[in-house]
């Protein structure tokens, strides 16, 4: 599989998410330029490893608009996972827009 | 009171030169700007009645004027010399016609006469006699002065004229009648002549004599005339004196060992219990009170001169603060699961919806600030009775204009409220239907945040928080000074209080609790300024929670460091000598407006020429305002030339101590436990301040050529 992280604009990026299995664990997979941001969801620790994901988001959306983008791998096949995460990173978006202005307020 | 028994008003001799004739108007003029109370007109060999009575009226209830002349004695096989001799005003025209008898026949220019001459002429009135004296020329040769003394038989009535005051000071009250008159030369001038000082003023001919008698009644009157206090001294723990203190110069002195120290303390002490302020500068303890001067006890850090917020609120917002964790991915699951199980609830929409998020409304931070400055200005301004200051018309108008401000202002901050509490409203909502539904349902509802907006929110509060105190932290430092007092050559010298935030140059002794975790946490508020939207800020937060706990830090007042310096005119550190600093802390004790000064010792570590052109005068001022100013002194130029009203003379023999108290008026030291012993105040002054009295007259001629 092969995934990729394409600019916009210079304003603007793609944040790729990637959804997929691996031994035996479903994974939330965000793709940030410094490494990827894991995270383990049927772990008791998913909560923790998803506030590192919002720290990692907010400071991308300082410079950019950021734009979610879920990429279901292709041999992934856990409808409920799929229709969760879909609807998961729908609402990070909306979330993340909303809260992207007043994030730049205080540090531009 | 100043007095002039030595004033001339006409030229009489060729040498007298014209600036000796003064008319009615300029006489009056200067002898109101010297301040002259008593003044004796005392023309060369001769009396004008008229000038006299004139001159006396047009100073009528400003100054006393006493007729007077001044005559050339010359005895045989002696030298010329020049005596003055001056009346009871109440016997001026005998007075006169003594004076015209005496100068029958004399050419004005050259008559010399005898003593024998003139005693006969003046023996029948109340008269003062006085010589010029020692280097006031032409000078009474020795010999001729203890032929006036055995002449006039009354010692008090002789009087001898030195050259300038300094030099009377030395000789006075040893024993020596001494004054220094004016010997005008240029009316236009008169001010800037020497004068005498009379420290008791008296009020008549009759008085100054009394006074010169040394008469009990006469000096006991004039010093009652200022107030006085009766107070207690402990010279030791176990002994007590009754010690009456006039407000004037009060001086101890006496042996070493015989308390002075403790009497200057205890008298200090018993002064305050009747309530009055008081100061006291203790030499021998000056090390110490220099170091308390620098000291930080008592300094009050005051925020608003440094343009800072306490941020109390910022503060309580940081120990208070609780990281928002992201809503569980599982929470989602379960959502999805049971998302079917119920057909009614499939139809409530409101199970489905998201958490509302708030963007803030523009000025809201402006608003929330300005609510809290109208406030505070609504209740000063509620204080102020505007009509002491405008008229009704304005009054009302101002009135009015700040009650519609308050409302417009109170306006907009309700209106944010109401916007920021309705969100929070329909949030609680729809979280309570969800729960409702869910627990009636048997399934999950939609989560409605993924925690990401709460996450943000709360970590803008505290960077927010974070920000306000590091802006706080970097206000400029503010600079106060204070004169302590002057050096010579140095200029003003002042105590220079710093009041700076933590900073890179910041010392440990500028900080009550010392500095080390004061910069911990400051550092760790720069971290988190720098970090806010770090996954492991809780870590960092609950370091420095820690640390503001442990410190008791509620604002931003700890972060305050304070420092007091010696600085010089210019703003430079300087460090003053040990000298120095007995200097600086007597003048600031000095200066400080007080009822009663109490000084020990103020002579020592300092050059005895300071003490008499700096520090006596200074004591005497005070005086002269009616202060109570006591010093316990080795020094004979403050304990003999400030003339106290009261000297307490304290010595000790076979291991018993002894306690007298007189002043130089009566010149007397009486013991106060037994009346009958009594000392001659000039003899003990002379032997425990001069050393002996040959000492004195080995130091005369010095005193003299030094200030001629």
């Amino acid at each position: 599989m092969h995934f990729t992280k394409g600019k916009i604009s210079m304003n603007q990026t793609t944040l790729d998410i990637r959804l997929y299995a691996e031994d035996e664990e479903d994974i939330l997979s965000f793709q940030f330029d410094d490494g990827e941001g894991m995270v383990y969801l049927n772990s008791d620790s998913c909560q923790g490893q998803m506030k590192d994901v919002f720290s990692r988001l907010i400071k991308l959306s300082l410079e950019n608009d950021v734009l979610l983008n879920l990429i279901i791998a292709d041999d992934y096949g856990r409808g409920l996972y799929k229709d969760v995460s879909k609807e998961y990173v729908r609402e990070l978006q909306k979330e993340l827009d909303s809260v992207k202005d007043k994030i730049r307020r205080e540090f531009i | 009171m100043k007095i002039d028994l030595h004033c001339h008003t006409k030229a009489i001799k060729k040498g007298d030169g014209k600036g000796r004739n003064v008319t009615p108007e300029l006489f009056k003029e200067k002898i109101q700007d010297a301040d002259i109370k008593i003044v004796a007109i005392t023309n060369h060999n001769a009396f004008d009645i008229e000038q006299y009575r004139i001159l006396s009226e047009t100073v009528n209830g400003i100054c006393l004027v006493w007729p007077g002349v001044e005559i050339d004695v010359l005895e045989p096989e002696s030298k010329r010399w020049h005596l003055i001799v001056v009346v009871n005003p109440k016997e001026s025209d005998k007075f006169s016609d003594s004076v015209k008898k005496l100068f029958k026949n004399c050419n004005f220019e050259d008559s010399m006469h005898t003593l024998d001459e003139i005693y006969e002429a003046f023996k029948d009135h109340d008269a003062i006699y006085i010589a010029h004296f020692h280097q006031k020329n032409p000078a009474v040769p020795e010999g001729d002065g203890e032929k006036l003394d055995r002449l006039i038989g009354e010692p008090f009535r002789v009087f001898k004229e030195t050259a300038n005051e300094n030099t009377m000071g030395v000789f006075a009250n040893y024993r020596y009648n001494v004054l220094v008159g004016s010997d005008v030369k240029d009316w236009t001038k008169y001010e800037q002549c020497s004068f005498s000082e009379l420290k008791l003023p008296v009020d008549s001919f009759e008085q100054f004599c009394l006074l010169a008698k040394r008469d009990e009644n006469v000096v006991q009157t004039l010093l009652n005339r200022k107030d006085s206090k009766k107070l207690i001294a402990h010279p030791a723990s176990n002994v007590s004196l009754d010690i009456q203190l006039y407000a004037d110069m009060n001086i101890i002195f006496g042996q070493k060992g015989t308390g002075k120290t403790e009497i200057i303390k205890t008298l200090c002490e018993s002064m305050k219990s009747c309530g009055l302020k008081c100061v006291s500068y203790i030499a021998t303890e000056r090390e110490d009170s220099f170091k308390t001067l620098l000291g930080l006890k008592g300094v009050a850090i005051d925020l608003e001169k440094m343009h800072a917020d306490d941020c109390e609120e910022v503060f309580q917002t940081i120990t208070e603060w609780v990281d928002s964790n992201p809503e569980h991915y599982g929470n989602y699951l379960k959502w999805k699961k049971t998302e079917g199980n119920n057909a009614n609830k499939t139809r409530m929409k409101i199970t489905h919806a998201s958490a509302l998020t708030r963007e803030a409304t523009e000025n809201e931070d402006l608003h929330k600030e300005d609510k809290k400055s109208i406030d505070v200005i609504y209740r000063d301004f509620d204080g102020i009775n505007l009509e002491e200051y405008l008229n009704e018309d304005d009054s009302r108008q101002l009135r009015e204009l700040i009650g519609r401000l308050k409302t417009s202002i109170y306006d907009h901050r309700r209106n944010d409220l109401i916007d920021e509490q309705a969100v929070h409203l329909v949030n609680f909502s729809i979280n309570k239907i969800k729960a409702i539904a869910d627990r009636s349902t048997n399934s999950v509802s939609k989560p409605s945040s993924t925690g990401l907006t709460s996450f943000v929110e709360s970590r803008l509060a505290l960077l927010k928080a974070v920000k306000k105190i590091l802006k706080n932290l970097s206000v400029d430092e503010v600079n106060e000074t204070e004169k302590i007092g002057s050096l010579d050559e140095k200029g003003d010298i002042l105590i220079n209080t710093k009041y700076r935030m933590l900073c890179e140059e910041s010392k440990t002794d500028e900080f009550k609790m010392g500095i080390r975790k004061l910069k911990e946490v400051k550092l760790k508020l720069e971290y988190i300024d720098g970090h806010a939207f770090e996954s492991d800020l809780s870590d960092s937060m609950s370091q420095l929670n820690e640390l503001i706990d442990e410190l008791g830090i509620k604002d931003i007042k700890p972060f305050v460091g304070c420092s007091k310096q010696i600085v010089n005119e210019t703003g430079d550190l300087y460090t003053p000598s040990n000298g120095e600093k007995g200097m600086l802390l007597l003048q600031r004790a000095i200066m400080e407006d007080a009822d009663a000064y109490f000084l020990d010792e103020p002579e020592l570590g300092m050059g005895n020429s300071y003490i008499d052109t700096s520090i006596r005068p200074m004591l005497i001022n005070l005086s002269k305002r009616h202060k109570y100013v006591t010093v316990a002194t080795h020094n004979a130029n403050i304990a003999v030339r400030t003339l106290p009203y009261m000297s307490i003379y304290r010595t000790h023999c076979n291991g018993e101590y002894f306690t007298y108290t007189g002043n130089p008026f009566s010149d007397k030291l009486v013991n106060i436990d037994d009346e009958k012993d009594v000392l001659n105040w000039a003899e003990e002054s002379l032997k425990s301040l001069e050393g002996s009295r040959d000492a004195f007259y080995e130091r005369k001629d010095i005193y003299e050529s030094n200030n001629t």
